[in-house]
């Protein structure tokens, strides 16, 4: 059999066609390496080959076994967890849509459309998050910037040439009889952003200064759509912190200590500044009236001046629920006195109908489905892999801790998203679309080849560096493998 | 002798070679029939299948790097990778001991 052959009829049994020349390079490899050892004992050159075909043993059997190996991975726990606490969601609502049935019509009527959308975003989302899993998630590396760019421009062109405002509320897209809330669409930049953050590999400062231009790219654009500060707030956060990931693993050229201290020191201290000198009086509220507003959540969120009416409402609600099981006092009570009970104050409703117990179960279940995401995103040998499925993990992650702490009345009241249980419908889809990437992260784990690494990111450190016109003559050392 | 212990001691033995340094797959098998003096003549075949799912257990990483011109596999062995091995060989040890024992009375 020659070598030819022999490598056919492996890479042939491995189903997954992409790890094929994975395969079959480093088996030639051995071969070549074993045929040289036979042809320095002697051997002419053909017959040494076809020995070293011969020591590899059965093609087909190691074919086999590798195929094992290799094969994409379905992460089964998650796609169930996912299903098990949508369909809570839906549950949760049509519970809360019985208890209320006979309360004032038009609200009622509202939440029975509200829900309705909702059903439908499940029903598409769903699906959708499956065939998400399904595509190749890599493409995402090779064209990021492209990718970045086409949805910036879509996502600010949409916005200026085709933005509604419905009720001077949140913004939204109008196509046909669609309507697409364009705040949630945000989100779907993090895993675009996490790409980013790979592709700038290598690079120095002046890589650095281009992916904070990036972010900041992305943080802006709640501001656009008139002033969602906590929206870029927790989108700012979940940037900052996939940044900080990609800064530890060493993928940047900069001292990762003083930088990150720098940044963190930044990111946390101004905020908490703004809110200790509010606190203390030393800033006036000024005359410009958006900033005089947030100064005003900002002085009664710090303790000065009055509680704001839904921070109240939500509280009271919290005060009278039950220990076990639902209370249809409640729920009447929030569609009639709690706006937002069926967006931003989700969580508080959630409660209503199943009860304190009932409510920590459920976002226990929810908090496992986000670890379980950090988990496969963390432990990824693709270092692609890594940013873009913690992208979905984060983008989750803050949006529900968000959810909670303000309906606890620990963050400042505002506009806040409860994965699968808000009603809503693009934030719906956007959450399966995310789900759906950690997914294709982890079915692509043994699979998916990491290019050759790089002198910068590696064990291998370069002593020296010229650049020569375009080229760079780099003469590096090896350092020892490191040790546990 | 059955498969499963083959796979299981081999397995031991390839995260031992890499607790030195890290090695490409020709260079295991040579280090191996060399060490062992020919006792283990250890099959490509056997070999690569059993590294490959060695790294999808998260036991080794691999990593190209060029050497000569020519693009090898090197595998390096990951701190789950040397808890492992401390484990199995603390098995190895006991089971050593205890055939020992047996062997030796009479």
């Amino acid at each position: 059999m020659t070598k030819t052959e022999f490598l056919d009829t492996v890479t042939a049994q491995v189903r997954c066609k992409r790890v094929r020349p994975v395969i079959g390079e480093e088996l030639e490899q051995h071969i070549s390496d074993q045929a040289r050892e036979y042809e320095r004992e002697g051997l002419e050159a053909k017959t040494a080959e076809e020995k070293a075909v011969a020591e590899m043993g059965d093609p087909v059997e190691i074919g086999v076994e590798l195929d094992r190996v290799h094969r994409p991975r379905m992460s089964w726990g998650i796609v169930a967890l996912t299903g098990l606490i949508a369909v809570a969601g839906l549950f949760f609502w049509a519970v809360f849509l019985g208890g209320v049935s006979a309360g004032p019509g038009e609200r009622v009527e509202l939440l029975r459309y509200a829900f309705r959308q909702h059903i439908l975003a499940s029903l598409i989302g769903f699906p959708l998050m499956l065939v998400v899993c399904l595509a190749d998630y890599s493409f995402l590396g090779k064209h990021a910037k492209g990718i970045a760019l086409v949805f910036l421009l879509l996502l600010y062109g949409g916005t200026l040439l085709g933005g509604r405002q419905l009720y001077s509320g949140p913004v939204f897209f109008l196509f046909g009889g669609v309507s697409i809330h364009a705040a949630a669409l945000i989100w779907l930049y993090l895993p675009i952003f996490g790409a980013l953050l790979y592709v700038y590999r290598g690079g120095g400062w002046s890589a650095v200064g281009k992916l904070v231009l990036w972010g900041l790219a992305g943080i802006l654009y709640p501001r656009m759509l008139g002033g969602q500060f906590s929206l870029a707030l927790i989108f700012g956060l979940a940037l900052a912190a996939l940044f900080s990931l990609a800064v530890l693993k060493g993928w940047y050229r900069i001292r990762k200590k003083p930088v990150l201290g720098t940044f963190w020191g930044l990111v946390l201290g101004v905020p908490l500044a703004l809110i200790v000198s509010v606190h203390l009086g030393l800033l006036p509220s000024g005359a410009d009236s958006a900033y005089s507003y947030r100064m005003q959540r900002l002085l009664s969120f710090a303790g000065e001046g009055d509680e704001s009416y839904q921070t109240q409402m939500a509280g009271e609600l919290l005060d009278h629920s039950r220990l076990l099981g639902g209370s249809p006092e409640g729920m009447t009570f929030a569609v009639e006195s709690l706006p937002g009970y069926q967006t931003d104050y989700s969580f508080t409703s959630l409660i209503a109908v199943f009860g304190i117990f009932g409510g920590v179960l459920v976002m226990t279940a929810l908090l496992l489905l986000i670890a379980g995401i950090f988990r496969i995103s963390l432990t990824q040998k693709n270092q692609l892999g890594v940013t873009v499925g913690c992208a979905a993990g984060l983008a989750l992650f803050v949006q529900t801790l968000e959810s909670i702490l303000m309906n606890l009345g620990l963050f400042p009241p505002t506009s806040a998203t409860l994965p699968f249980f808000s009603l809503g419908g693009t934030g719906q889809i956007v959450i399966y679309l995310l789900i759906g990437i950690a997914l294709s992260v982890c079915r692509y784990q043994n699979i998916l080849r990491e290019e050759p690494r790089r002198a910068d990111c590696g064990e291998r450190e370069s002593v020296f560096r010229i650049r020569l016109g375009r080229g760079v003559l780099t003469y590096e050392r090896r350092n020892e493998p490191r040790g546990v | 002798m059955d498969r499963a212990l083959i796979a299981g001691s081999m397995g031991m033995m390839i995260l031992r070679l890499l607790e030195e340094k890290d090695m490409y797959g020709y260079e295991m098998i040579d280090t191996l029939r060399k060490r062992s003096e020919n006792v283990f003549e250890l099959k490509a075949g056997t070999l690569y299948p059993l590294l490959h799912s060695l790294e999808e257990k998260r036991y080794l990483t691999s990593y190209e790097e060029e050497v000569l011109g020519k693009v090898r596999k090197y595998y390096r062995i990951t701190r789950e990778g040397r808890k492992h091995l401390a484990a199995r060989k603390e098995e190895w040890k006991q089971y050593s001991r205890a055939v020992g024992n047996v062997l030796a009375i009479g």
